[in-house]
């Protein structure tokens, strides 16, 4: 593992445009924040800075370990993620009626965004040392739908719906990309329809609500619509070119709610108009196409589902907040991977990026 | 080996077949968001814009700091200070109960009646406007969300009621509502310009967006300087105050007009009115009366119709007038005098009042001359001074007049005038016979550049200049040796002519019976005019006579001028300079005794004169003067 492979095959186009989405965060959510001269949240931009160097340390972990060591692991780390997250069902205090943090040596992390990691780890080294090479039937499946239901369910129980929901995506994503047999997926299909009435009947008021507002936009401006309806507003006044970097007036004078974290997509497409938004866009679709081919690319089985399992996170990931923002999917917090302002996040998704690089470095090693 | 080798190589074909769909999908879910921005940034921006402006933009009118009114010397008689006003962002408060207790008690004000401002419908509310900046203070401590405060800015009138009626007032919203506040409103309120702000989520922080920053701040209103001296206001209010204090009069009025040029030098006016807490006063005593009220004047009008007659040449100066022993009939009516007598000369008909001499002098020109006279000096219609609410007063259109109306005129019956038209017609007679237009107005200034100078007015001549030194000489003779002895200033020569006259009760059509207004008209000094001066005391109690009660006012305010103005003495401008002290012992001689009341006047004028203007003179000059006022003060026999 010499320095000319690092140089040679390291992807410094993934990394800049990584570290671009990064910095570009980091602006928007001082732009978003520094509406107010003396607000509270002033200072976060240099907390995100903070974070984007434990991020980058996370990255560097990730990217020089050999993933097939890491691999080896899956099932440890798998072990750790769900211990955490029983953990803040057990021990942390509610924070706005949720349990999703952990106070770790005075920093609060979130064990939901490293457990999605966890669980792409050990799906992958699952579908990787089975080596059966048909589809696969409903038994196949299990061991690994047992590995993704315990996260998920605790998830669920803390509530946070839009995460569980990303672990649940995960795996079909990497099922299907493995393959299953037809009559599988169609019963899968049939038990998907099935349990919607059921996951109706588990989901809370607010998150109906929310639902209910994605089809009636218009039906409750000032209560559950209230989010989208701002971030249509922000958007939509954007215009072209928008109002100019720190200009922003919905979301520097708070009416954007939630504006440095989940909805920070409004803040970039009210500043810098549709000419930010479809460039930020396009920044995402460089980082998933080249996720793509890195996952085509990888030397072995165990590479290529780790790429495309992260792959499939930072995409839905992606999809599911801007599709929130832009009102065409419920509002569930869900952040932007790398803008939004938020610590697990962006160290976990470091994170995943560098075991994704990790892939695409050792594709010609033997 | 082979076999599994293939199979792995077609799943590895199927992996990336799935994976490329996985590809195409994403591609067309993004395919989505972009149609979806596009919809939202491109076709419905201007939709989704005005939403965005109507919640954080909030257009606010920007009053520029309204101009001061200044004297002609450019002493403030009114100015705006900054004064914070309270506004409320109801959107924020909710239920309020508690916010408005707590304003309540911060700004005095009930808090049902603030809790009924916070329950509009509208985002923005007024709490209290222009508040003292204690109660400013107390809401800043207050610290509640949805209330702020906005710099707007009060009217001051640092000199109180100094001359309150002529200045007016100002409304809450910064407009004039009276006097020169309204008339030269456009002027002192400047360019009114309307702002936009920005405000947060919770209704705080308004502030200015940068581009409206950038833009100079709101103007200043430009200062309206206007013909009043304070010094000589204040000479006039003091004579007035003290007068109807002593009198126990209802009111009073004093003008001050410069002859030459119609420029008002000062109108006083009793009860005072201050502007700065003009709620508090009643709506009648913040009139102007000067120019708003009419009154039936008596004596002091019989200068119109005898200065007329001088003028058309229908008497001599040296013509004799039979008094008939005080009783004469005129068109079916009898007319008296007070003191009867047998031969007068012109002269002595005007400086004795005789009516009976006025009746027959006035007798020599047809109505229609008389009627025309009368227009000219300005009766009848405004005389279009620069100030509202001016009335033209009352004067019967010729063909209204009975057979008795010209010897009713001639003595200033059936006739309303304001004490205006009245101070100008004399101003006609001091200046030379030229009717000039009344004004306050000086200038409009902004900074240092003059926006409006007062225009040159057109004067109108009714009197040749022949005719009007006559009259002048006649009324130096009505205070040397007439009705006006009280009026007379040592040191200079003074004309003027008393009135007083029975008030017309408006409900019964007849005179009101012990209600008179006592006035004295003249000005100063007789040889070369410097001020008109008009005195009137509405319904005195006691002595009702002009020459008792409105000449002392007369003689007060005209002397104290006279030195403010450094007017030389007129005993300097003869060839041969008589000793002021022979000319106060040929005056004391005449004079019949001291009333108490006089004399008390005397000492007020001696001390105003010798505390504000000796130090102008030297001391022994303003010593030796108010001796004279001293020893100047008598009264004589008033007649009507």
């Amino acid at each position: 593992m010499g320095s000319w492979r690092l140089r040679e095959n390291f992807d410094w186009l993934t990394f800049l445009v990584m570290l671009l989405l990064a910095g570009w965060g980091v602006l928007t959510i001082y732009s978003a924040t520094s509406g107010k001269p003396d607000g509270p949240l002033h200072q976060l931009y240099t907390k995100q800075l903070t974070w984007l160097a434990y991020g980058f340390v996370a990255f560097l972990v990730a990217l020089l370990v050999d993933y097939h060591y890491v691999g080896k692991y899956a099932y440890v780390i798998y072990g750790i993620a769900v211990l955490s997250l029983l953990a803040v069902l057990t021990i942390s205090p509610p924070v706005q009626g949720a349990q999703r943090w952990l106070g770790v040596g005075g920093v609060r992390v979130q064990p939901s965004e490293f457990a999605k990691i966890a669980l792409i780890l050990a799906l992958a080294h699952y579908f990787a040392e089975s080596q059966k090479l048909t589809p696969r039937g409903l038994l196949d499946l299990l061991k690994p739908a047992l590995l993704t239901i315990v996260p998920f369910l605790l998830i669920v129980k803390q509530p946070d719906l839009g995460t569980a929901l990303i672990i649940l995506v995960i795996f079909v994503g990497l099922a299907l990309c493995v393959g299953i047999q037809r009559r599988t997926f169609l019963l899968l299909c049939a038990l998907v329809l099935a349990a919607l009435p059921l996951l109706w009947l588990v989901m809370q008021d607010y998150q109906r609500s929310r639902v209910l507002t994605l089809l009636n936009p218009g039906s409750d401006p000032r209560g559950a619509g209230y989010h989208s309806m701002q971030s249509l507003i922000a958007i939509g006044s954007g215009g072209v070119w928008g109002k100019g970097m720190f200009q922003g007036t919905q979301s520097r004078l708070d009416f954007l709610p939630e504006k440095h974290t989940d909805f920070i997509f409004g803040v970039v497409s009210e500043e810098l108009g549709f000419f930010g938004s479809t460039l930020l866009i396009l920044l995402y679709l460089a980082l998933i196409a080249r996720g793509v081919t890195t996952a085509l690319k990888a030397r072995d089985r165990l590479g290529a589902l780790l790429a495309l399992g992260i792959v499939v996170l930072f995409s839905v990931t992606t999809a599911a907040n801007i599709g929130m923002t832009i009102g065409v999917a419920p509002v569930v917090g869900i952040p932007l991977p790398f803008m939004s302002y938020g610590g697990s996040s962006l160290v976990s998704m470091m994170f995943a990026f560098g075991l994704l690089l990790n892939v695409r470095l050792r594709r010609y090693s033997f | 080996m082979s076999q599994p080798g293939q199979e792995r190589e077609h799943q590895d074909r199927q992996v990336r077949r799935r994976m490329l769909a996985f590809v195409v999908v994403f591609g067309a879910a993004l395919l989505a968001v972009l149609l979806r921005l596009v919809d939202l940034q491109l076709l419905r921006h201007d939709v989704l814009s005005g939403k965005a402006e109507r919640q954080h933009l909030q257009a606010l009118r920007l009053k520029p700091n309204r101009g001061r009114i200044l004297d002609r010397q450019g002493r403030a008689l009114a100015l705006s200070i900054p004064a914070a006003s309270v506004y409320a962002h109801t959107a924020v408060l909710g239920d309020g109960s508690e916010v408005a207790a707590l304003l309540g008690k911060a700004l005095d004000l009930a808090p049902a009646a603030v809790s009924e401002k916070l329950r509009v419908e509208r985002s923005f509310v007024w709490i209290k406007r222009q508040v003292t900046p204690e109660e400013a203070a107390r809401v800043r401590a207050l610290n509640l969300p949805g209330i702020g405060m906005l710099e707007e800015s009060r009217r001051f009138y640092p000199k109180r009621s100094l001359a309150g009626q002529v200045l007016g007032f100002v409304g809450i919203d910064g407009r004039g509502l009276e006097g020169i506040e309204l008339r030269f409103d456009e002027y002192l309120r400047g360019r009114e310009r309307t702002i936009t702000v920005s405000r947060d989520a919770t209704g705080r922080k308004l502030r200015l967006r940068d581009e409206d920053a950038a833009d100079e701040g709101p103007g200043r209103g430009s200062d309206v300087v206007v013909t009043l001296d304070e010094a000589i206001q204040t000479f006039a209010e003091e004579a007035l105050h003290e007068q109807v204090e002593r009198t126990k009069a209802r009111g009073g009025t004093v003008i001050v007009l410069d002859p030459g040029s119609g420029a008002l030098l000062a109108m006083a006016q009793e009860p005072p009115f201050n502007p700065n807490t003009y709620k508090e006063a009643q709506a009648s005593d913040w009139r102007n009366r000067a120019i708003t009220d009419s009154y039936e004047p008596g004596s002091t009008f019989k200068v119109i119709g005898a200065s007329t007659a001088l003028h058309l040449g229908r008497v001599r100066l040296t013509e004799l007038f039979f008094g008939e022993q005080g009783s004469y009939a005129v068109g079916g009516i009898v007319i008296h005098d007070q003191t009867p007598s047998s031969w007068l000369t012109f002269p002595q008909v005007i400086q004795k009042s005789s009516n009976i001499g006025t009746v027959k002098i006035t007798q020599r020109l047809t109505p229609r001359q008389l009627y025309e006279a009368m227009r000219r000096f300005g009766f009848g219609a405004p005389t279009g001074v620069d100030l509202p609410g001016e009335v033209g007063g009352l004067l019967h259109p010729l063909a209204g007049w009975s057979s008795s109306s010209i010897g009713a005129l001639a003595i200033g019956q059936e006739i309303g005038v304001t004490p205006l038209q009245l101070a100008v017609a004399y101003a006609a007679i001091a200046n030379g016979g030229e009717v000039v237009q009344p004004h306050v107005l000086y200038e409009v200034r902004n900074g240092n550049d003059v926006v409006v100078a007062t225009p040159r007015r057109a004067a109108r001549r009714v009197l040749s200049p022949e005719a009007s030194a006559q009259m002048r000489q006649v009324l130096e003779g009505a205070v040397t040796e007439g009705t006006g002895t009280a009026a007379a200033v040592p040191g200079y020569r003074i004309a003027g002519k008393t009135g007083t006259a029975q008030k017309a009760d408006p409900a019964l059509g007849t005179y009101a019976p012990g209600k008179y207004v006592a006035s004295f008209v003249g000005f100063a000094p007789a040889e070369s005019p410097r001020i008109v001066v008009l005195a009137l005391l509405d319904e005195p109690r006691g002595t009702h006579y002009g020459g008792k009660i409105a000449a002392p006012v007369f003689r007060r305010l005209v002397e104290a001028t006279l030195y403010y103005l450094r007017v030389p003495s007129s005993l300097s401008r003869r060839a041969t300079v008589p000793e002021p002290v022979a000319r106060r012992e040929r005056r004391d001689g005449r004079g019949s005794g001291l009333a108490g009341p006089a004399r008390r006047s005397t000492s007020a004028a001696r001390q105003l004169v010798s505390s504000t203007l000796g130090s102008l003179f030297g001391e022994a000059f303003g010593e030796a003067a108010a001796k004279a006022a001293d020893g100047a003060s008598s009264t004589a026999p008033a007649g009507r």
